[in-house]
């Protein structure tokens, strides 16, 4: 069974997730592929897992280039040849289903498609629900079936004003994955059939690496001499809600309990937080340190007294998972899965989104009570080893291939 | 006495399609008696090519295929060369010590205007004098517009830590600076800007295009809100669309028009429904000034959500048309609304309080139309287009003596 994970960038920082996949289905011996638009070797160089397995390069499939335009039309008797010398038959049936189907713009297909073409995968999966508007034809050209994963962004504003954005992909995806229940009901919210197959797969992290030993919560923090030291982390994005978090250390400020809080990341947001610390008077208490490689953000982990996580739309985040196991309690929002992330009351606070005082009081709670951010903790990393393995997820993948692939067409 | 000499002037830093704003503005100077030259990369539109006393200068554009522009920058470049060697070798020096492609960028820019004079060249944006900060060399007189985003928020940006220096750069060789509120004058302040240099003329709106329907709209149900702003983060849409929310649960029947488009347009429309307000709240998109009009007129109450501002034009445009106007606290927006008088201030980022004074307008319709004929009244006063034209012809005109 060839399995292709279609995604637009690999490998990414941000998408560390799929590296993960990707590598735990080598490991278990599948014959997994990644196809992608861009692959840059500065990314290759954080991911020294990736580097030391020489078969994953070979397995990356970066598509032929769609820019600039002119260079396209060139390229494709090349990409059409190089298809037909090793697969001719998968060659004859994409141009005979998709002449019939679309006429003459099968030759542009074609030319996006190539290195699915030559790949010629039984299980084609795409990564994020986005990418597979618009290609649901590839299950019958290719032969192929199709496994669709919803993360967040693509069920939560992708196509909203367009009641059939994912139609297609309702009626002739195989199978869908999502991170968890509330993906699966917004899903149904936008049409899709609750009798669809699926699987609730939620992420799963390196519980190995993000190991903090033991460690101890101990000191009362918030206080001059000793401020309570909050951390983010992730992409500097409007749906991170970085502006909401930073309106509680504003309060908190004003209610006399001290901070010190860092945002990890990057992106266009960046402007808007800087902005906001300004506006609210934080520039003592705030450091927009940029990205961090993974062994950094650890660092940051174990420093922190708490992690904030005040998103309006989220999927699930990993990087509160991550927190939970370093030991570090988190207090979130309660944007999608972040309430099936976090345990409300057991691993940390789940509060609703878009409500500064409400992040406030539940950093303030553990700013005063040391013994509760030590038990937060302790649960957050037990929570992650029962729940999030990377090896359950890995074999919750392979049992949906195979399920998918087992199916009669 | 009239001068025998047209006023020669020069804008620069602009790009079609132009601002309402600036195409009022450049009409009105046109209609005074200037000589206008606008100085662009692309073509203006065909409703601009005749107009009387507005001519064009043309910059070679720097998203061309690289031959048409070397092409055309080596033809300004040999035309400098021969009809005015001396602004030759000050553009020319004015490039130096970036790398060759910086400095071709730097000839690209200039070299169209080597030989030429003006009584004055006016910047409508900070980025525009920074961008043609060469034409500094010409020795013109030169006029800078502060309108807002420059001065509120990219100086705070972390990328672009280098703009605080351009800034001061500008702001000393600028012979008068144009601030569009009293509030953006003391931020500039900070970047250097000489309040002395400083003159305060705030936007304006053409009050006989706006203004409230001739018969009232019938009595009804409800609270019908309405903004106007581009879907960017700046315009804190999130945050009125909460106060909404926290409205309707308070009882108050509202609905929300967002007129404008832009880089947001998602965060806005995901907000909308995840607040549950796809039934109550219309994107309205990008409208023409009549629809705009159109559109205020049906209205009940203009909100603005700004975490910042210059001054909002929308909010006057509103305020013409005889609205009430429930404001952030932001930039100038106190200069042009005065809390009880044409509207309510509240804070920035507070839609509960934003909420509140919502509510408290949906209660007492007497109240509503109180605000609204102060509101129109104050443009008349403060914003009407034709004192803010003669304003500006003053402010050029002397800055051209300096």
């Amino acid at each position: 069974m060839k399995i292709a994970l279609l995604v637009p960038s690999f490998p990414k920082l941000s998408e560390t997730f799929i590296v993960n996949q990707f590598l735990g289905l080598l490991e278990r011996g599948l014959d997994v592929h990644v196809v992608c638009q861009h692959s840059l070797a500065a990314e290759w160089a954080r991911f020294p897992r990736l580097l030391a397995r020489p078969d994953a390069r070979r397995r990356v499939h970066v598509c032929w280039p769609h820019e600039p335009r002119w260079r396209a039309a060139f390229l494709l008797p090349a990409a059409v040849a190089c298809g037909a010398a090793r697969r001719p038959s998968g060659v004859a049936r994409y141009l005979r289903r998709g002449a019939s189907e679309r006429g003459v713009d099968v030759l542009r297909r074609f030319y996006l498609d190539a290195e699915l073409i030559r790949l010629q995968p039984d299980v084609l999966h795409f990564e994020f629900g986005a990418l597979a508007v618009g290609r649901m034809y590839l299950k019958d050209w290719l032969g192929c079936k199709v496994v669709v994963s919803f993360r967040g962004y693509d069920l939560n504003y992708v196509g909203l004003d367009d009641a059939d954005h994912y139609r297609e992909v309702w009626e002739r995806a195989d199978a869908l994955h999502l991170l968890g229940e509330d993906l699966w009901r917004r899903a149904r919210r936008r049409g899709c059939p609750a009798d669809k197959p699926h699987s609730l797969i939620p992420p799963a992290i390196n519980a190995e690496f993000f190991d903090p030993g033991p460690r101890q919560h101990a000191e009362t923090a918030g206080i001059a001499s000793r401020p309570l030291r909050v951390l983010s982390v992730g992409r500097l994005e409007w749906k991170k809600g970085y502006e909401f978090a930073l309106q509680a250390i504003k309060l908190l400020k004003d209610r006399g309990v001290v901070c010190d809080y860092e945002i990890v990341g990057d992106g266009d947001h960046l402007e808007v937080a800087a902005f906001a610390r300004h506006q609210l008077g934080l520039e003592k208490e705030v450091r927009l340190p940029g990205p961090l490689p993974p062994s950094q953000i650890k660092e940051r982990m174990l420093a922190a007294d708490v992690l904030l996580h005040a998103a309006v739309s989220e999927g699930f985040c990993n990087a509160v998972m991550e927190a939970q196991a370093m030991r570090l309690p988190v207090v979130t929002s309660d944007a999608d899965g972040l309430p099936e992330n976090v345990v409300n009351g057991g691993t940390g606070f789940v509060v609703p989104r878009r409500d500064p005082a409400a992040l406030a009081d539940k950093l303030a709670l553990l700013a005063a009570q040391p013994s509760l951010r030590q038990q937060m903790g302790e649960a957050g990393r037990q929570r992650v080893l029962k729940q999030f393995r990377l090896t359950d997820q890995v074999s919750a993948f392979e049992q949906l291939y195979a399920r998918v692939a087992n199916r009669a067409a | 006495m009239a001068d025998p000499q047209p006023f020669r002037l020069l804008i620069a830093g602009v790009s079609w399609p132009l601002e309402t704003f600036i195409t009022r503005l450049i009409h009105g100077l046109a209609a005074a008696g200037m000589e206008v030259t606008i100085a662009s990369k692309k073509n203006p539109p065909p409703d601009w090519a005749a107009r009387q006393h507005v001519q064009f200068l043309r910059i070679p554009a720097a998203n061309s295929p690289w031959p048409v522009r070397l092409l055309h920058t080596g033809l300004v470049t040999v035309r400098a060369l021969f009809r005015a060697p001396g602004d030759f070798r000050r553009f020319a020096a004015n490039a130096e010590g970036g790398g060759w492609h910086a400095r071709l960028q730097c000839y690209r820019r200039l070299m169209p205007f080597a030989g030429k004079r003006w009584n004055l060249i006016y910047f409508p944006w900070n980025s525009g004098a920074i961008m043609f900060d060469g034409l500094f060399e010409l020795r013109c007189p030169v006029v800078v517009s502060c309108r807002g985003s420059q001065i509120n928020l990219a100086p705070h940006d972390p990328n672009r830590a280098q703009l605080r220096e351009a800034l001061a750069t500008t702001f000393r060789h600028a012979a008068a600076v144009h601030c569009v509120s009293e509030a953006i004058r003391n931020e500039a302040t900070q970047y250097g800007l000489d309040p002395a240099k400083a003159r305060v003329i705030h936007p304006a709106v053409d009050p006989d295009f706006f203004q409230p329907a001739a018969t009232p709209p019938p009595a009804r149900a409800g609270l019908r809100l309405i903004t106007t702003g581009s879907l960017v983060w700046v315009k804190g849409h999130e945050y009125a669309l909460s106060a909404v929310r926290r409205l309707v649960d308070r009882g108050v029947d509202a609905r929300l028009d967002i007129i404008g488009d832009g880089e947001e347009r998602a965060r806005v429309l995901y907000t909308i429904h995840d607040l549950n307000l796809a039934d109550r709240v219309r994107l309205l998109g990008r409208l023409h000034p009549e629809a705009v009009r159109d559109r205020l007129r049906e209205a009940d109450v203009f909100v603005l959500s700004s975490v910042s501002e210059g001054i909002s034009n929308a909010a006057i445009e509103a305020m013409a048309c005889g609205l009430p106007v429930v404001t952030t606290d932001c930039g100038g927006m106190s200069e042009a609304v005065s809390h009880g008088v044409e509207g309510l201030v509240v804070p920035v980022r507070d839609p509960e309080a934003m909420a509140g004074a919502l509510a408290a307008l949906a209660a007492d319709p007497a109240l509503r139309a109180k605000l609204g004929r102060a509101a129109r009244e104050r443009v008349l006063r403060q914003f009407d287009l034709k004192h803010q034209i003669k304003s500006f012809v003053t402010l050029l005109t002397d800055a051209a003596r300096k």
